[in-house]
């Protein structure tokens, strides 16, 4: 498509760093918890058939998941809405050529959601497993979770390939309006972005696992703890390799030469080498943790590790998202006309709301604590 | 003009937005008034030692927390999703003019969520009086996020003064803000009650519990009536004058104001007679009738509610047909195909003989073979009509409306189309543009029904 006349998009009602600060930062913290419904959710009905530790692990993973998933979906609200913000010209092309695509992801959230539910209230005891409508019923929710990944990963890939919206476009049309049949699924970098979601899933799933057991797992014992490290260790090592070899696919099989000297240069290589190299460094811990015994400092090591792994993708995906739409829009020449009393109220809002929610935790580790 | 249009057929796509808004508010005003009925009633129950209420309310939780943290959050990011697709337009405008009250609104969304869980999954475990605080946090920031997306979908049926001079707060607090929270908050206490009712009348057998439940929970159902009540008539004294034009011209409308008012009337009946003169008589089929006529009155509001909007999308800012108002003179001069970037590229592809210096001229539509000019028709209906209108047949059909008129009607009746019908957007492209789509409307228009009276042509040819 030809590139967009700037002076004719609407200024932006913040600083392009401010809303780009918070789109990385709700997109890191709405990882936290997708990865762990995207990876969390397969391992805990994969492994809840087998008898032990594992069924143990499967249940407190499946327990979790609701308040998971609730917070997931509610973190992935801030990404969503600044990326409508800064991008309405990228993002809402992307998603209504592939709008029934983008749309099933509701309704395939509904029913895994009700799916989390069924498993999960299904969990008993480790002696007693559940009946065989919920343990299909958390299969289907797994299988839904990463279908949903990759229609999403569908629609944002689309976004930043501008290049390709003619094309899906023309293809999928009555006289010029959009049918919503496109896809972006012969693009290349979605089948070496979405495994490199799922790794990095993986990780995040074992390092969730060595914070339960060392903080929230009262009843854990020592052999389950060690179990549970060397379990957290098996998981972390897939998911490495498999972030390793689908970004490795990504970075040097899909990206132009544009994308490529950009990143690999200036300021911008570091970020792009600690992207690549961050998930070595939560093996390591995960080798040590496995190694050493598990204890809440580790974990809180392997957590720093695993968030600098999120935070360079975050950051390196915002970067080659801004280059890669530069032809349709140079976004740093965007007008701004900061809304500064709106904005005073949202940052007084989210004040306030740290302070209440974290006063609402404490009353819950004082609970846990009486218990 | 940025975006393509997204062609649902049959429905037409902004019918989904509908569906998936109703289906949400009928939840999420549950979201907000069982708050409301958890915060009261817990303290009661706590206060009065009442340990049977306080089972039952514990019985009552999981339904609360199934159908409004999965059905109630996940179809209103449904609904955002749904406008981005039907109407990225509108989205747009009120994503730039209320970020931060979204964003504000998502803070209390994260508060309330923390706080049903905790609600839920720590009960029994927390001490009652914390236990009854999360319970009014849960309530309070439940309440704020109404209030807070009831400011941007009032600003949207009548923007006042933020026409005027755009600013956030000028757009938040318009004339339409105080009468709709007043009414949602009516409708979430009321809700809230009708689903009371049906919970308890299928969980609990008759008897003193049960009776207790329900009698508590018909004042303020009555309380919520009297407020959506009160809401209304501020709602409708309140209206921009187009809309109230439109509620009294439009059939559908009309019979539809009416329908609700007796719903209201019926649900108003229904709670006298059966939970506050007689709480025995709430049967699981008593309580269901309840709540699906209250389900039904607040349905019709919803669809009156969007429908008065006509032919805006938002009020004196965004046509129904993603024009932005002041858009409508300069896409009239220089063309509806033209200025739009999606159909300047189709027809750019497709007919490139009506393109000289990168600019579609006019005159050459014109010049197009028969079916070619009928097309590029089609191009400009999905276009500048689709997003209220289906084609042959479906939602608002224009065939079938449009049946019969002769072409040069139809061409004067779309170059004058706001003159023509008010609730219609105004014609946004040439006059070349109007005869290229009245040549497509020809296409899609029913043959004259048999038996009815004949065309003007034909009776003056009479002899």
């Amino acid at each position: 498509m030809e590139p967009l006349d700037v002076s004719s998009l609407p200024a932006l009602p913040a600083p392009l760093w401010f809303i780009q600060f918070f789109k990385v930062l709700g997109f890191i913290l709405h990882l936290i918890p997708m990865n762990l419904w995207l990876a969390g959710m397969l391992l805990a009905v994969i492994v809840y058939r087998w008898q032990g530790y594992p069924r143990r692990w499967a249940m407190r993973m499946g327990r979790q998941m609701p308040v998971i998933v609730a917070f997931g979906v509610n973190l992935g609200i801030v990404p969503l809405l600044f990326i409508q913000v800064a991008y309405p010209w990228a993002f809402y092309p992307a998603t209504i050529l592939t709008a029934w695509f983008w749309l099933a992801i509701i309704a395939l959230l509904i029913v895994a959601y009700y799916g989390v539910y069924a498993f999960t209230f299904g969990i008993t005891d480790e002696s007693t497993p559940m009946a065989t409508w919920r343990f299909l019923a958390g299969w289907i929710s797994a299988v839904l979770f990463i279908v949903i990944a990759v229609l999403f990963s569908n629609g944002m890939s689309l976004m930043a390939a501008p290049d390709r919206w003619k094309s899906i476009w023309l293809a999928n049309q009555v006289a010029g309006a959009a049918t919503g049949t496109g896809h972006n699924f012969a693009d290349a970098s979605l089948w070496h972005r979405w495994p490199m979601v799922f790794g990095m899933a993986l990780m995040t799933t074992a390092v969730w696992s060595l914070i339960d057991g060392s903080f929230f797992d009262k009843k854990g014992t020592r052999e389950y703890r060690q179990w549970l490290a060397r379990f957290c260790l098996i998981i972390g090592m897939v998911g490495a390799v498999v972030y390793a070899s689908a970004g490795t696919g990504y970075v040097f099989g899909t990206w132009p030469k544009t994308v490529f000297s950009y990143m690999w240069s200036g300021w911008r290589l570091p970020l792009t080498l600690l992207t690549g190299a961050s998930p070595g460094l939560v093996v390591a811990v995960l080798l040590w943790v496995a190694y050493q015994g598990l204890s809440r400092s580790y974990a809180v090591v392997a957590v720093l590790a695993q968030l600098l792994v999120l935070s360079t993708n975050a950051v390196s995906r915002q970067l080659v998202q801004n280059f890669e739409l530069t032809p349709l829009v140079s976004i740093g020449q965007l007008t701004t006309r900061p809304d500064w009393g709106p904005m005073a109220l949202f940052l007084i809002s989210f004040g306030a709301g740290v302070v209440i929610v974290g006063w609402m935790l404490q009353q819950v580790l004082r609970a846990e604590r009486t218990v | 003009m940025h975006y393509p249009w997204w062609y649902v057929p049959v429905l037409t796509s902004p019918m989904l937005i509908a569906i998936i808004a109703v289906l949400h508010v009928l939840v999420a005003h549950y979201a907000v008034g069982g708050g409301l009925f958890f915060a009261v009633e817990m303290s009661y129950a706590y206060k009065t030692g009442n340990q049977e209420y306080l089972a039952y309310l514990r019985r009552h939780a999981p339904f609360f927390i199934l159908l409004t943290v999965v059905f109630g959050a996940i179809t209103g990011v449904g609904i955002w999703w749904t406008i981005g697709l039907a109407s990225p337009l509108a989205t747009e405008v009120l994503i730039r003019t209320f970020v931060f009250g979204w964003a504000t609104e998502w803070v209390f969304f994260v508060i309330e969520l923390t706080a049903a869980f905790i609600f839920y999954y720590y009960w029994g475990r927390l001490v009652p009086r914390v236990h009854q605080i999360v319970a009014w946090i849960y309530a309070i920031a439940a309440w704020i996020s109404l209030v807070l997306i009831t400011g941007i979908t009032a600003f949207m049926l009548h923007p006042g003064r933020w026409l005027d001079s755009p600013s956030f707060w000028t757009g938040f607090f318009n004339p339409q803000f105080i009468p709709q929270v007043i009414s949602r908050t009516g409708g979430a206490i009321l809700l809230s009650s009708l689903y009371v009712y049906l919970h308890s009348s299928l969980v609990l057998r008759e008897g003193e519990i049960r009776s207790l439940i329900i009698r508590r929970s018909t004042r303020p159902a009555f309380l919520g009536a009297a407020l959506i009540t009160l809401g209304g008539i501020a709602w409708l004294m309140f209206l921009p004058q187009s809309a109230r034009l439109a509620l009294e011209a439009a059939a559908v409308l009309t019979v539809l104001t009416v329908l609700i008012f007796a719903l209201t009337v019926v649900v108003f009946a229904l709670l006298y007679i059966g939970p506050y003169r007689n709480p025995n008589w709430m049967t699981p089929g008593f309580a269901g009738s309840l709540l699906l006529f209250g389900l039904a009155a607040f349905s019709t509001g919803e669809f009156i509610r969007e429908a008065v909007r006509k032919p805006y999308v938002v009020y004196g800012v965004v046509l129904g047909n993603q024009v932005l108002e002041k858009e409508v003179p300069d896409l009239r001069r220089d063309g509806f195909l033209q200025s739009g970037r999606w159909t300047r590229t189709y027809v750019a592809e497709h007919y490139p003989e009506t393109i000289q210096d990168g600019r579609i001229v006019p005159d050459r539509l014109l010049a197009l073979p028969e079916s070619d000019r009928k097309h590029v028709g089609q191009v400009i209906f999905m276009h500048h009509c689709n997003d209220c209108h289906a084609a042959e047949s479906g939602y608002s059909a224009v065939g079938p409306i449009l049946f019969s008129r002769p072409r040069p009607m139809l061409v004067d009746m779309i170059r004058h189309l706001h003159e023509t019908h008010y609730f219609m957007p105004p014609w946004s492209g040439t006059s070349e543009e109007a005869e290229v789509l009245a040549d497509y409307l020809l296409t899609i228009a029913p043959e004259r029904p048999k038996g009815i009276y004949p065309s003007l042509e034909r009776l003056e040819a009479q002899p």
